[in-house]
């Protein structure tokens, strides 16, 4: 197997008297799609705010294609490729989509932050790649609404372009169908599956039947502690998590 | 869009008026013997330009600062202490305030950035009083009494910010530069990345936008404008107190502000122009003008919750980014 892209190496991070990530080592191939499940309060929500530099981990090492970023705060991780969504969508309410779309793509430019020049409302410099970003997930039809007036399958979708900006190489999906429909479920993992032909992804979510779908590889999370790890087929037949986590689902 | 387009015609048109009677206000106000008036026009633009600086801040960028009037203090104790070392070139000692201020911000700014919403009010505040204090215990600048600047500052050309017009050109045209430069700003890509931080600064974040570098620039250029009407506010009175630093100052600033219209472009000089025209008239009136001020502002505040620039219809100003 290749070299691993992406890496943690024992991650633990401490709320008071609970051990929110306890020792925590995941690896992510180029890719691939790694799912994190977990019951409620297991540490996934935690994890990925580690990984992405919104919480600071009390010890431990992460490492995205050779670079280290447990150092960097969060701005500079995007740099070196990581991105990620809000398990509660987070974008740009009061503005429309092209607007979030603009914002996105201008951090990505040259001088993003320039006061030189006026930015215009129809920017031709920021246009053609926020329609690339709102067709990749399928937003091209709502550029003109209201970002906040969105349905919520909507919202999301536009949280997931909103981290695409950047060009990741590892993308961060935090319950990324959450309160979804059956369709709109349905095209949120058509759109992830798509994404895995270009970047790595860490999926945690909490639809078993898309989970399983969709991984290649399965982490299972208590306690804040990696209790499992291995191909969906095998996490599915592990005694150890059926006990735990699947089982508990099933009889609720 | 025709309405539209008439609409900012008229705009342009109330703006050229509104131009052509601030300049030729010093002829006007000599014309009719009013000299007050035109004393009273230059302090409305110096502290507009002020209070444009904390729109920036707090309308714009979501920065809720209360210790605004420290600034001004720092910029017109500049001006008290390099006069009294015997310098005396105005454009010179105005430079020099806004460069000391915008020092004194980036200071005040890297600790109080660190903190958000009422810890940062606070660490304001506390910064805003601790220049107050230090404004109170220098005695060689007066203490408490204040300093009275020993001559009106030079401005060359054989003239002194003692020449009321003279003084008062450089002043408007300093407050129109500062206001054409802030309205470009909020309107480039440095300004929407501030309007969208104040929206949502976790995404801006996780953008890959340096939120906390975008926050401190838009603070220390906002002390630093604050620095400059302080400095000019010290030639305007030929006079400074320690009083101006004080946080009720700071607040009065935030209330003028709240008053015209946060986050609107013109908010900051609305505020400012009614509150001190209101108070002009009404002292004029009675002695107990506070009063009627108070009842005004109420009104005002419970018509307009937004600020008296929400009234003025939407082709005619601008909020939203993009």
């Amino acid at each position: 197997m290749a070299e691993a892209l992406f890496r943690t190496q024992g991650l633990q991070k401490r709320f008071n008297a609970l051990l929110a990530t306890d020792n925590v080592g995941i690896d992510v191939h180029p890719k691939e799609i790694h799912a994190l499940i977990g019951p409620n309060g297991a540490g996934k929500s935690t994890l990925v705010n580690l990984i992405s530099g919104h919480l600071v981990p009390d010890s431990g090492t992460i490492e995205l294609a050779g670079v280290r970023l447990d150092r960097l705060p969060p701005h500079e991780r995007v740099k070196a490729g990581l991105s990620r969504c809000f398990q509660v969508s987070s974008i740009f309410r009061g503005v429309s989509v092209l607007q979030n779309l603009y914002l996105a793509v201008q951090a990505n430019t040259d001088r993003p932050l320039t006061a030189w020049e006026r930015r215009k409302v129809r920017d031709a410099k920021l246009a053609g790649r926020a329609h690339e970003l709102a067709e990749r997930v399928g937003l091209e039809r709502n550029l003109t609404a209201l970002a906040g007036e969105l349905p919520h399958g909507a919202q999301r979708q536009l949280d997931v372009a909103l981290a695409l900006a950047s060009n990741p190489k590892l993308l961060l999906l935090d319950e990324p169908m959450a309160g979804m429909g059956p369709d709109e479920s349905e095209r949120m993992s058509h759109l992830i599956e798509e994404l895995a032909s270009s970047m790595a992804i860490v999926l945690i979510e909490h639809d078993m039947e898309a989970v399983f779908r969709l991984a290649d590889r399965v982490s299972v999370l208590v306690n804040g502690k990696v209790l499992a790890s291995g191909s969906p087929a095998s996490i599915r037949e592990d005694a150890l998590v059926r006990a735990v986590y699947l089982g508990t689902e099933e009889s609720a | 869009m025709d309405t539209d387009s008439a609409k900012s015609v008229a705009s342009i048109w109330i703006g050229c008026v509104l131009l052509g009677f601030l300049v030729g206000l010093p002829w006007l106000t000599n014309l009719l013997d009013a000299h007050y008036y035109l004393d009273l026009v230059r302090r409305t633009l110096i502290l507009s330009i002020a209070a444009s600086s904390l729109n920036l801040l707090v309308g714009y960028g979501g920065m809720v600062a209360l210790g605004h009037a420290g600034f001004m203090g720092v910029g017109a104790y500049t001006v008290a202490a390099l006069t009294h070392a015997g310098f005396n070139s105005g454009w010179w000692l105005f430079g020099t305030a806004t460069v000391v201020s915008a020092f004194f911000a980036a200071v005040i700014g890297a600790i109080a950035l660190r903190t958000r919403a009422v810890h940062f009010i606070m660490l304001t505040l506390a910064c805003g009083q601790l220049l107050y204090y230090v404004g109170v215990s220098l005695r060689i600048y007066g203490s408490d009494d204040g300093y009275n600047l020993p001559a009106p500052l030079d401005l060359g050309f054989g003239l002194t910010t003692g020449d009321n017009a003279a003084f008062y050109w450089l002043v408007l045209g300093a407050a129109l530069a500062i206001f054409a430069a802030i309205f470009h700003l909020i309107d480039s890509r440095f300004g929407i990345a501030l309007r969208a931080v104040k929206d949502n600064e976790v995404r801006m974040t996780a953008l890959g936008y340096p939120v906390q570098k975008i926050r401190l620039r838009t603070f220390i250029l906002a002390g630093a404008l604050a620095g400059l009407s302080g400095a000019f506010l010290i030639a305007h009175n030929n006079f400074v107190t320690p009083g101006v630093m004080h946080w009720t100052q700071s607040a009065n600033f935030i209330a003028m502000l709240v008053l015209g219209g946060l986050g609107y472009r013109w908010g900051g000089v609305v505020g400012v122009v009614v509150w001190l025209f209101l108070e002009e008239f009404l002292r004029q009136i009675t002695t107990h003008w506070h009063w009627p001020l108070g009842l005004i502002l109420i009104a005002i505040v419970l018509i307009a919750p937004r600020g008296l620039c929400s009234l003025i219809p939407s082709t005619l100003r601008s909020r939203n980014h993009g």
